[in-house]
């Protein structure tokens, strides 16, 4: 539906977090899971349709990519690279289930993959779906100027310089009304998480 | 610990606004990866290799000695010594056939003796 833009309130630099973890930084290399823990799980979710085993798969993703940062050339941004290394990763695990699965249906051992999902804990996740209500209330009761900036900025990609040509105000106007748009939106998050 | 969850509240923000985000999210997921890449970490320190490395060079030593000094006493000698019998190298086919054809006119001859 929506598209993520180039004028992300998440900057694609990690040039600097990447290197200082190179540098021996280990606890750095949190602000990188932080930062793409959501996009490179919903990426793993996509090939194993279970949120659990996306999980794993992407737990084993950085703890493979943190593994491979000093061979990590910078010739791509750190979220490309990473992404090939989620998508190897699902693949490896598409294969692996498929492997089991034909030991399962020899042993005639089928279902006993889904029994973890009942021993969630609801305290041990966010609900993003519920947050996601909440945050669109929010963005619903934003003045149109607002909102119309969140969209081009946020959902269509556009730069402040596009948006203010596009809806002819200064570059200035553009930027404090995003910020005061987003202030309103990330509050509901901090207020739930 | 602050930037941290600045970076997270951020990046649901992404999430959220381009619908593009699980059904949930681990409250635990950053502190279960940074607790196994210090392990990983601790593990692989110079000094633990080292250790892991005179370790390993005890053990090889010890199984090695522990293998020859079974072997030594499993080893019983004889008093006597061992005799080798080997097939005299002096006979081959042809001569046999001259043996055998010596024998075979002796044996003629004794019983021609025989006979007579």
């Amino acid at each position: 539906m929506y598209t993520t833009g180039n004028n992300n309130v998440i900057t694609d630099d990690d040039r600097a977090t990447v290197e200082s973890v190179i540098n021996g930084n280990i606890e750095d290399f949190a602000l990188l899971v932080g930062k793409y823990q959501l996009r490179i799980t919903n990426l793993c979710l996509k090939y194993t349709k279970n949120y659990h085993d996306a999980e794993e798969v992407s737990q084993e993703s950085f703890i493979r990519a943190y593994r491979s940062l000093p061979n990590f050339r910078f010739d791509s941004k750190f979220y490309s690279w990473l992404h090939r290394i989620a998508v190897n990763c699902s693949l490896n695990y598409i294969n692996s289930k498929e492997k089991t699965k034909e030991k399962e249906t020899i042993t005639e051992n089928t279902g006993l993959s889904d029994t973890r999902a009942s021993d969630d804990n609801p305290d041990d996740y966010y609900d993003l779906e519920e947050l996601s209500k909440k945050m669109n209330k929010v963005f619903e009761s934003l003045s149109s100027e607002l909102r119309d900036i969140v969209i081009m900025s946020d959902i269509e990609g556009l730069s402040y310089e596009e948006i203010s040509h596009k809806i002819d105000i200064p570059i200035g106007t553009v930027r404090s009304r995003l910020h005061r748009a987003r202030d309103l939106m990330v509050k509901v998050i901090k207020e739930n998480i | 610990m602050d930037k941290l969850k600045d970076i997270e509240v951020k990046a649901i923000y992404q999430a959220l606004i381009s619908n593009d985000y699980p059904s949930k999210m681990s409250k635990s997921f950053v502190a279960r990866i940074m607790s196994k890449i210090n392990s990983l970490e601790q593990s692989s320190t110079p000094f633990n290799k080292m250790v892991l490395r005179f370790a390993s060079i005890f053990i090889f030593a010890v199984l090695t000695l522990y293998v020859l000094s079974y072997q030594d006493n499993k080893i019983e000698y004889s008093k006597t010594n061992i005799q080798i019998t080997s097939p005299s190298q002096a006979e081959n086919v042809s001569n046999q056939i001259d043996s055998c054809e010596e024998n075979k006119d002796s044996s003629t001859v004794e019983k021609e003796i025989a006979c007579d």
